[in-house]
């Protein structure tokens, strides 16, 4: 199965799952996505796209136990699936070909 | 300030991810006041306030599409939910093992009753007839104050065919046992002589060749036979049957067809295998009810037509035949089926009953299960609905979890109670030949459908309240309470224990009905039958055809075979009868010479009719109570003689000695009795129970078989077998195969039914055993039940209340008087259970008051009984909570905070 294309936030979410690894709620992927590019997110935003991720088959989700600093209140948790990684493989190869040698010009705009 | 915020993102995200957006937010805020400060964190959560208000259009909009996919339904999302809390179920039930468990087996134990009475009632009462449209064909019967009445004359056969504006195809037919002597081995075939319309009536197909003509059904007409497709391939191995013939009762008969083996007659007695035809007189005027009348209802015509025209040719009918219908008779007709498991029908409508008390009993027990375990997971539920879960969405929940419970207990019992027909047989059930079929059969898929359908309606009934209940959880309760546990105890716990006395009350029902069984089986087991059924084989050999062709000949086999029995060693008397006591008989209405008849009467009275050899009394060891018995001396040549039974005695001669009275049998009633000679009495005998051990004799009239007059003993050798009895030393079952050779080899003909004499008395009382076993199983299951309500209740009672018997127990309390209490709380529920249970038992065994015998409805030991067995099973189950509440360490109770 191709894996389908991505939009750049999609992009972008699916990176801050993959590059948090497990335990990867909402919270934590929000707070990895405004920490490398700054952006402000709402969590609306992030669940919205994490959501169609798992429309598509990208990520897989599984509720987790009740916490104590969340007042009781469970996570959703998200990771890769297989289909999300080879997404995300092939999604950086895209851009890693396309920069492949502009890298000082890129950085010089 | 910022609760106002959190509240609103709450409300402004779809609910489905309400939990873990809000989650995050608080964990994000949190966070973020722990290193930034206060303020920041609020702005941060005004701003993300805004962000999720301006995203949340399109997350809702993703939310509602199923994350983005358009193809994803609503039903889908519904399944998902239902995944969702199913997988919550399996996780929960690992936690909560023996609460799982408990309810499990609960549920199981309930279904696993009802499969099994159902299956039964299912092969007995529900089971599809084997021929076409089984409504439209009915069964014509004799409708008096006594009851229904099946059996009919050839007269009535004749009038009712004539009714041609309701019925068609009215056939006659009547089973008898042919002698088969074609082969080397004389062997014994089940026949039905049937008129020619039978087939064509009961959708009989053939497989090769023809049925009967009209012309063939006539007196006089071919010996010709229709043979079923098992003895076409046992007797001629499946191959052509031109030009073969069977040799049966000594005659030969051509066969000149085979029936389809997917033809049935099981279903209304037994299932022949080979087909003669009845070839009555149509002019016969004889009254005897040995037929068997059914036909099937015109295109167009109702049931209730059909029996309003059958009424009003009754009066058609008496006036030609006044003495063969009585004034306050009529003619009548059902669909055959249900002619013929009539009289199975109330005992299975009770046991369903009683069996749906077991699942009632379970249900409750359940709901209480469930009730108490909304209390321990109350402050989960308050919790999920703070987090904005809606009230459907919790309900939904708790009912997914009970229909699971339900599913599963559903599962286990229905393996239970397939596993428990198994049983049937080991526990001396059998003998009732649908019963037989069903220890072996599979389930089908009614039974199938029943147990899903019961499993529903078991996970609605005891799911819904708790459901409703848990949904409406009160957070501040749940939240603020020390242990987090609920505390809304006394209203909680009063449905609980009103759950758990109606369990009482319902086990005690059941019990009553056990008992009253128990007592109905044992009160028959001491009923003097009037004869000693201990050490007498019995058994059965067909005289159709030449051995009666004369009461000579018949009278050469009886003496040759009474030889030949006592000629065995270890056999001390023998004798033969035509019919056996409590299988029923003819009976025959008797006139008294010389007493003049009461007007408008033609005869002094009725009783059974039973023909005997000498030595008869003897072998049975009934006793003479006047006169003397019959001898060989009582032959054709000799005076007539008879004897009767002491209630016939007192009946007709209160004040006067029988003996040398004299009588004259059925004269009148048929061709068959039209040569019966005045007969002297030369004996009173004891009563015997000749149709049942529950029903008290009434007069009986024996002949000598010697002394038959031919055609009545002809009579007699079609409609019934000649039985033979022998009174060994020895254990009956070890005589009985040197016993079967000795009177083959004496009559030349084939011995069958061989059995001891108690075996068929044990037989007799089937029924009451089975009803009696059955009872006995969900009375214990309904104790069980209802014992584990109320430990359960109890033991919640006692962990509810550890710290408080903590406190008690520190402040001086006696660890007894603890214990007292709550052994007294939990008899009180079950006094309050029993007494219900008692006056709902008083009604409902007065319902079943018909099937008990010896007993009355409202027997005080059964109920006395009943009272102890229930008071000590839940004092059982009320002592161990109780234990444990005295075993409370204070020191314990007060830390566990």
């Amino acid at each position: 199965m191709e894996p389908p294309r991505l939009g750049d936030f999609e992009y972008l979410v699916l990176l801050a799952v993959f590059r948090v690894g497990q335990e990867a709620y909402g919270a934590v992927v929000r707070r990895e996505i405004e920490t490398h590019t700054g952006r402000r997110l709402g969590i609306s935003a992030v669940y919205t796209t994490l959501e169609r991720l798992e429309g598509k088959g990208l990520v897989r989700s599984w509720i987790g136990e009740s916490t104590e600093i969340r007042d009781g209140r469970r996570r959703k948790y998200f990771e890769l699936s297989p289909l999300g990684a080879r997404a995300l493989k092939e999604m950086h190869r895209t851009f890693a070909a396309m920069t492949a040698g502009v890298e000082r010009r890129l950085r010089a705009l | 300030m910022s609760r106002v915020l959190l509240a609103l993102i709450r409300r402004l995200t779809p609910e489905l991810e309400r939990e873990w957006v809000v989650g995050d937010t608080l964990e994000e805020f949190r966070h973020r006041q722990q290193i930034r400060g206060r303020m920041p964190a609020r702005w941060w959560l005004f701003q993300e306030c805004l962000r999720v208000l301006a995203a949340a259009p399109a997350h809702r909009r993703a939310v509602r599409t199923g994350a983005g996919d358009p193809r994803t339904s609503r039903l889908r999302r519904c399944s998902e939910a239902l995944a969702q809390d199913a997988r919550y179920f399996v996780r929960r039930s690992f936690q909560a093992r023996a609460f799982t468990l408990t309810a499990v087996a609960v549920i199981a134990l309930g279904i696993a009753a009802n499969v099994a009475v159902f299956s039964v009632a299912d092969a007995v009462l529900f089971r599809a007839a084997a021929f076409p449209n089984p409504d439209r064909v009915v069964a014509f019967e004799t409708q008096s104050p006594a009851g229904l009445d099946l059996g009919a004359s050839p007269v009535m056969y004749e009038h009712w065919r004539a009714q041609t504006s309701v019925v068609e195809d009215v056939t006659a037919f009547r089973n008898v046992v042919v002698n088969e002597t074609s082969g080397a081995t004389p062997d014994q075939l089940r026949g039905a002589l049937v008129s020619a319309s039978y087939f064509r009536l009961f959708g009989a197909n053939v497989a090769r060749g023809r049925t009967f003509t009209e012309e063939e059904d006539r007196p006089g007409g071919a010996q010709v036979a229709v043979i079923s497709h098992h003895t076409w391939t046992r007797a001629f191995g499946g191959t052509d049957i031109a030009g073969r013939a069977l040799r049966l009762n000594g005659v030969a008969y051509v066969v000149i067809g085979v029936l389809d083996p997917a033809f049935r007659m099981d279903d209304i007695g037994s299932e022949p295998d080979v087909w003669l035809p009845l070839q009555l007189d149509a002019g016969s005027k004889t009254q005897g009810h040995f037929l068997w009348v059914c036909g099937r209802l015109r295109d167009g015509v109702t049931l209730a037509q059909a029996r309003a025209r059958l009424a009003v040719s009754a009066n058609q009918f008496r006036t030609g035949f006044p003495d063969s219908l009585g004034d306050t008779a009529t003619f009548t007709a059902q669909p055959v089926r249900e002619a013929v498991v009539r009289n199975a029908r109330p005992l299975f409508l009770a046991l369903l009953g009683a069996v749906g008390f077991v699942l009632l009993i379970a249900c409750s027990n359940i709901a209480a299960l469930l009730s108490l375990q909304g209390a321990v997971r109350a402050r989960e539920m308050a919790v999920r609905a703070a987090l904005g879960a809606g009230r459907w969405r919790i309900a939904r929940q708790l009912l997914t979890e009970s229909l699971l419970l339900s599913v599963l207990g559903g599962a286990v019992g229905f393996a239970l109670g397939v596993l428990s027909m198994r049983l049937l047989p080991i526990i001396g059930i059998s003998g009732e030949p649908r019963l037989d079929d069903l220890a072996s059969a599979g389930p089908n898929w009614r039974l199938i459908a029943f147990t899903g359908a019961v499993s529903i309606v078991t996970a609605i009934v005891a799911g819904v309240a708790p459901a409703v209940r848990g949904s409406r959880g009160d957070l501040n309760a749940a939240m603020t309470s020390a242990d987090g546990r609920s505390t809304q105890g006394p209203r909680r716990r009063r449905t609980e224990s009103g759950l758990v006395a109606l369990q009482v009350a319902l086990a005690v029902v059941l019990l009553v009905g056990c008992g009253l069984f128990m007592r109905t089986v044992s009160a028959l087991t001491r009923v003097n039958p009037g004869f000693n059924p201990d050490h007498v084989v019995t058994m059965r050999v067909s005289l159709a055809g030449a051995p009666s062709a004369t009461t000579t000949a018949t009278d050469a086999v009886v003496r040759r075979g009474v030889e030949a029995l006592r000629a065995v060693p270890d056999v001390t008397t023998a004798a033969a009868a035509y019919g056996l006591p409590l299988q029923g008989g003819g009976g025959l209405p008797y006139e008294i010479v010389g007493r003049p008849l009461p007007p408008g009467q033609r005869f002094h009275g009725g009783g059974s009719w039973l023909t005997v050899s000498a030595g008869y009394f003897g072998a049975l060891q009934i006793s003479i109570e006047r006169g003397r018995e019959f001898t060989e001396a009582d032959r054709g040549a000799t005076v007539p003689v008879a004897i009767i039974n002491d209630v016939m005695a007192r009946r007709e001669w209160p004040h006067q000695n029988p003996v040398g009275q004299r009588l004259v049998l059925g004269h009148g009633i048929g061709p068959q009795f039209q040569d019966e000679p005045v007969r002297e009495i030369v004996g009173v005998v004891a009563s015997i129970r000749d149709n049942s051990l529950d029903a008290p004799p009434g007069a009986e009239v024996y002949e000598p078989i010697a002394q038959l007059p031919d055609v009545a003993n002809r009579f007699l050798a079609v409609g019934g077998q000649m039985a033979w009895i022998a009174r060994t030393r020895s254990a009956p079952r070890g005589v009985a195969p040197a016993l079967q050779d000795a009177l083959r080899q004496a009559a030349g003909l084939p011995v069958s039914n061989v059995l001891p004499l108690d075996e068929i008395v044990a037989r007799s009382l089937f029924r009451q055993r089975f009803v009696m076993w059955l009872m006995a199983a969900f009375g214990g299951a309904a104790l069980l039940l209802a014992s584990i309500g109320l430990y359960g209740l109890m033991a919640y009672a006692v962990e509810q209340r550890v710290r408080e018997i903590g406190i008690r127990l520190a402040l001086g309390a006696e660890s007894s008087r603890i214990a007292r209490t709550v052994v007294w709380q939990g008899l009180r529920l079950t006094l309050v259970g029993t007494i219900a249970g008692l006056l709902a038992a008083l009604v409902a065994a007065r319902a079943i008051a018909r099937l008990l015998f010896g007993v009355a409805s409202s027997d005080p030991l059964t109920l006395g009984a009943v009272v102890v067995v229930v008071g000590s099973v839940a004092a059982l189950a009320v002592w161990l909570p109780a234990r444990r509440a005295s075993r409370v360490d204070p020191i314990v109770a007060l830390r566990c905070e």
